[in-house]
């Protein structure tokens, strides 16, 4: 048997949270947590979380699970039990809507400041803006977010300052664009994020690298635009107009 | 496929009895999915209706008592009408779609 331990709150009738515990035979297969939620939900029909491709693409089912953010989708039972129990929390640190829904709103708004989207002056080529397969490899580990917020919601700087630190997801997002060779605002880029809080809120502890579900490492990209904004780097970019 | 469609018939009777136990307005996914099952199942039983009644095997639509392509009678589209639960043909258009090179020249208006 497992015991599954689940954060309920419904705030139409629950004053305060509570953690339920259901129990279910422990199916005979390695079934990922996202199975099992949906055949404790077949039980319970009041039972609310968000899930999509069920693959690890989507990034909606991002939950606490046994204490570590993670996705419940790619996260098989055998990896997530601890003593035949596991607890399902919705991601720390962003408010609740419901049991593991929480509201996303400060997560996205951070991401909407770094402006996770080509800028590019120069008039618009016949063809694609091309890249070569080096200055391409620069994106890789950068590009493949989902933006599931596990990592962000694992950040004490993000917990408590999710309006001012923009946080590992976004920052991962924001070198993202910086690295691109085919983005020329690569200082204004920098220059919004140098004031003290949206980047040197980071202290490195590298939660962030130890929750991502896809691998990534927000912190050496954090790290990156960290030695830019403080190097010679930025003299350099500025005197001969590459980024 | 016909014991399929007769079993579809049984379930919509059962999804016409729908209950929700979760009447939240919060967050209420039970209530999305039960949406989601209606719209569903029309397309489940236009996809087991349409398939029973097209007597060959052509792509991913493969028929152990059907198992060549039927070009003669079947090289068609299939419309479903879900009032009737009748199915439909439609031909199509094999012709080909070309248009001829616009030469240079003056423009007058």
């Amino acid at each position: 048997m497992i015991n599954v331990n689940i954060y309920r709150y419904n705030p139409e009738t629950d004053q305060f949270p509570y953690m339920q515990a259901y129990s279910i035979e422990r199916p005979k297969k390695d079934i990922m947590l996202l199975e099992l939620l949906n055949i404790l939900k077949e039980q319970d029909s009041s039972i609310s979380y968000r899930r999509s491709c069920r693959e690890g693409v989507c990034g909606s089912d991002g939950m606490n699970i046994n204490g570590k953010n993670g996705l419940a989708c790619i996260t098989p039972i055998s990896t997530a039990i601890q003593k035949d129990k596991i607890d399902l929390r919705p991601l720390p640190g962003l408010p609740v809507i419901r049991d593991l829904v929480v509201d996303m709103t400060e997560f996205y708004a951070q991401y909407d400041k770094i402006k996770p989207f080509l800028q590019n002056d120069s008039a618009p080529p016949a063809i694609e803006r091309l890249q070569s397969p080096e200055d391409r490899a620069k994106l890789d580990g950068l590009y493949e977010c989902i933006l599931c917020a596990c990592c962000s919601t694992s950040c004490p700087s993000f917990w408590w300052n999710p309006d001012k630190f923009v946080g590992p997801a976004a920052l991962l997002q924001a070198y993202r664009f910086i690295a691109d060779s085919r983005d020329t605002k690569t200082l204004e880029r920098l220059d919004n994020l140098s004031d003290p809080f949206s980047v040197y809120r980071c202290h490195g502890i590298m939660n962030c690298v130890s929750a991502c579900p896809k691998d990534l490492n927000p912190n050496h990209a954090i790290g990156e635009i960290k030695s830019m904004l403080l190097s010679n780097k930025r003299n350099i970019i500025a005197s001969d107009g590459v980024s | 496929m016909e014991k399929g469609v007769a079993e579809l018939n049984t379930i919509r009777d059962k999804i016409s009895n729908l209950h929700l136990k979760d009447k939240s307005a919060a967050f209420n996914t039970s209530r999305v999915e039960a949406l989601e099952l209606r719209n569903l199942f029309e397309v489940a039983e236009a996809t087991a209706i349409a398939s029973l009644k097209r007597t060959e095997s052509r792509g991913a639509h493969a028929r152990d008592d059907f198992k060549e392509r039927d070009d003669e009678n079947w090289l068609c589209h299939s419309l479903y009408n879900p009032t009737n639960k009748e199915l439909s043909k439609r031909g199509v258009n094999f012709e080909p779609k070309q248009v001829e090179t616009f030469e240079p020249q003056i423009r007058t208006y």
